[in-house]
């Protein structure tokens, strides 16, 4: 599998997800304080009808939060996460 | 002198409740609501050690950062316990399987320089139960004392407690090392600033405050690397499992209504049997009484049998009704499944302008308005917030149930369709079911026409599925049903008392001769009361109220439970004893009763279907009121919120009456 990466609201189910930043914002920091840190590993478990809310699991535990603030958290998948992020041909 | 102080602080679903519950057993102050612990619960305990201390339930955050009402709470009273100068302990609980996210909280209270003890709490929930490791690891690595219990089973108790009292020796003696932070300032500017200042985000505040969340997970990373982690594993429970259904977007909505259909179905079938055995003992009590004191003491007879005991007798029977009720938001709550339904309607509910978090105070409002209103206190975004405590009072809470269930009697047959949904019940649910679409109505309007800003946010952590604890599962109710019984009770009593002495004597009466026993008393209509209700008579005429209906209307505008004592009341001092002298029950009572000397009851199908719309609108509980003024801080949405709903209710009722008349 290539290595990806976009924004959590759009990035798929079910796989090992990276984060590489956050975006500077309330809404970030409150992530940040809930574990959700650059280098840290989640996974996307459930999607709400629509796709929102989200379930991420995320240092051991699941939080459920809405697309717009997932959006804030850029992540990549793939095998190995965070080497060719300056590569990556997404935007 | 103020009492010594045991602080207990921690992250949401990090058991501080539970283990606050284990402590202190029934000696509660205050009711404790199922879900969210909105105002620091206290409550005295004896210590083997030191004597009286006072314990304080903090609500669950998971920074010094507040940014939600109840967050902020929890951060006042630990950042100013620090300058307070009373021996103070901060207790920090902590999911066992959860450590990492606990110590940011841990790293920042420990810079306020109270005495700490950590409690490594759901330690059933780990591979290694013992966490003997973890312990000696807070110890030489973080230089805090901390234990491990299991406060569901309410193992090592007796260490917690032995430990608070070794804390506060500490505390006392100034035996407190801590060095202050260098971030330890920025909080005093916070808490200057107030709530406001820190959700517009303050430029400044926010770098700061995420170089110090980066830097302190990067210390805490740094630190763990000495830390047997394996000790804290989660043990397999089951994460995906049940979920894969609960949490899917159309399976999970389906489950949802499912189990509120048993709710109320179970409300109303089951609850039906202690009902009536309370009924029939207070019929039994209030007819020895009356043998025992009308030959002896005719004027308290009077008054205990025909004022006090139908008014107590009224609230009584709906206990068992609010127990259930308790016992299933209980259930739903300690299960994990309540954070479950947030989640799911999260974006339905946003729609409307309310937030996922709005589903817990809604269901809370089925119980009773006035801790729900409180238990927004969780939803950051203060439009999400006041809209949603504007629609609760919509949510038809126990106090209605006797209402209800005294009144659909008289509008639906008994009967059962499919053999087990009884009519009755089924329109209980029907009435709860046109309460929210009401409020769901009222969200709407309220989302385009109050105008606040502000960021709206849904984080939520969703737990692991758990058993219950037994112990909440009977004591949680019981509390609200006691302080319930208190609370109405003391109303009920105090206007039952006012009522029987309005019905009992007249303008053309000598109180003194009725209460000797030389004159009967008047009939209710020449009575205070009745004067008072046929002066109501031409407003309340068009949706098919009478005046006994509207003394009903009156006395049960601070509480509208009362209603159903103010009836027990009116057709107590009215009704004959049946041929056989005993007592009519009050249904049997109030089915008698006719329009104005004519054949037509005066409880027919138009009128109750109108006086059943009438209470499922009308803001008719004066703690509501003052429960919306406190959170609000104002006088303003009070009365916004008095003002639309009786208007929705009178126009409701006058709709319903017209149209089935």
């Amino acid at each position: 599998m290539p290595q990806r990466q976009g924004s959590l609201d759009q990035a798929p189910t079910g796989v090992p997800l990276t984060i590489v930043r956050l975006d500077e914002s309330d809404l970030s920091l409150k992530l940040m304080e809930m574990g959700c840190l650059p280098g840290e590993k989640l996974e996307i478990l459930h999607r709400a009808s629509g796709g929102d809310p989200l379930a991420i699991k995320v240092m051991e535990y699941v939080l459920g939060l809405r697309a717009r603030e997932a959006a804030a958290v850029w992540v990549s998948w793939g095998d190995t996460p965070l080497r060719n992020l300056w590569n990556s041909q997404e935007p | 002198m103020s009492l010594q102080r045991i602080f207990l602080a921690g992250n949401p679903n990090s058991g501080k409740s539970t283990l606050f519950n284990a402590l202190t057993g029934l000696h509660h102050k205050t009711a404790n609501f199922p879900g969210v612990t909105v105002e620091s619960l206290q409550t005295e305990i004896e210590l083997r050690s030191t004597g009286k201390v006072v314990l304080v339930d903090l609500p669950g955050t998971y920074s010094l950062y507040p940014q939600s009402q109840d967050e902020w709470v929890a951060c006042q009273a630990l950042v100013k316990a620090a300058s307070e100068g009373i021996p103070t302990v901060v207790v920090v609980v902590v999911d066992a399987s959860n450590l990492n996210r606990s110590l940011l909280l841990i790293h920042q209270i420990q810079e306020l320089g109270l005495s700490m003890q950590v409690v490594l709490n759901k330690c059933d929930r780990v591979a290694n139960p013992g966490l003997k490791g973890v312990v000696q690891w807070f110890e030489n690595e973080m230089k805090i004392k901390a234990l491990v219990c299991d406060a569901r089973k309410g193992q090592g108790l007796n260490e917690v407690s032995k430990a608070f009292g070794q804390r506060l020796a500490e505390a006392r003696s100034g035996a407190v090392s801590t060095v202050p932070g260098p971030w330890a300032a920025s909080w005093n500017e916070v808490f200057g600033q107030g709530l406001e200042t820190q959700n517009l985000g303050n430029e400044v505040i926010r770098a700061q405050h995420s170089a110090e969340t980066v830097e302190r997970y990067r210390r805490i990373n740094q630190s763990l690397k000495t830390c047997p982690l394996h000790e804290t594993k989660a043990k397999a429970a089951l994460p995906n499992g049940p979920d894969r259904l609960l949490l899917h977007p159309v399976g999970g909505i389906l489950v949802f209504v499912a189990v509120m259909a048993l709710m109320f179905q179970a409300l109303f079938a089951w609850a039906s049997y202690p009902m009536d055995f309370i009924e029939n003992m207070m019929l039994w009590a209030s007819e020895n009484l009356r043998q025992f004191l009308e030959p002896r003491y005719p004027a308290m007879s009077h008054l205990v049998t025909k004022g006090l005991m139908p008014g107590i007798g009224g609230v009584l029977v709906f206990v068992p009704q609010i127990f259930l009720l308790f016992l299933f938001l209980v259930l739903l709550e300690e299960s994990g499944y309540m954070a479950r339904v947030s989640y799911l309607m999260d974006r339905n509910l946003k729609r409307i302008g309310l937030n996922g978090k709005s589903i817990v105070p809604m269901l809370g409002g089925f119980a009773c308005a006035v801790p729900a209103i409180a238990a927004t206190r969780n939803i950051v975004s203060w439009k999400e917030r006041l809209s949603t405590i504007m629609i609760l009072p919509l949510m038809s809470c126990s106090a209605r149930l006797p209402v209800y269930a005294l009144l659909i009697q008289f509008a639906v047959p008994e009967g059962y369709i499919l053999g087990i949904f009884s009519l009755q019940g089924l329109t209980m649910m029907g009435l709860y079911l046109m309460g929210v679409v009401a409020a769901v109505l009222s969200a709407l309007v309220m989302k385009f026409w109050i105008r606040e800003k502000g960021p709206s946010y849904f984080m939520l952590e969703i737990p692991a599925y758990q058993w219950p604890v037994s112990r909440n599962l009977w004591q949680v109710p019981l509390r609200y049903c006691l302080s319930f019984v208190q609370g109405a009770g003391k109303v009920i009593v105090v206007v039952s008392l006012l009522l029987w002495f309005l019905a009992s004597f007249g303008p053309d009466h000598k109180m003194s001769e009725t209460l000797t026993g030389q004159a009967t008393p008047p009939v209710l209509e020449k009575s205070y009361a009745g004067v008072l209700g046929k002066a109501l008579e031409p407003v309340i005429m068009p949706l098919g109220f009478d005046w006994k209906i509207g003394i009903a209307l009156v006395t049960s505008f601070a509480a509208r439970e009362v209603f159903v004592g103010t009836m027990a009341t009116i057709y107590g001092l009215e009704g004959d004893p049946n041929q056989d002298g005993t007592q009519l029950r009050l249904k049997e009572r109030m089915q008698k009763d006719t329009v104005g000397g004519s054949k037509e009851p005066l409880f027919n199908r138009a009128t109750v279907w109108s006086l059943l719309v009438f209470y499922a609108f009308a803001l008719q509980c004066m703690s509501t009121v003052a429960a919306t003024k406190q959170e609000t801080r104002s006088w303003k949405w009070p009365l916004i919120q008095l003002l639309y709903l009786s208007a929705l209710a009178y126009l409701a009722s006058l709709a319903v009456y017209q149209w089935s008349l």
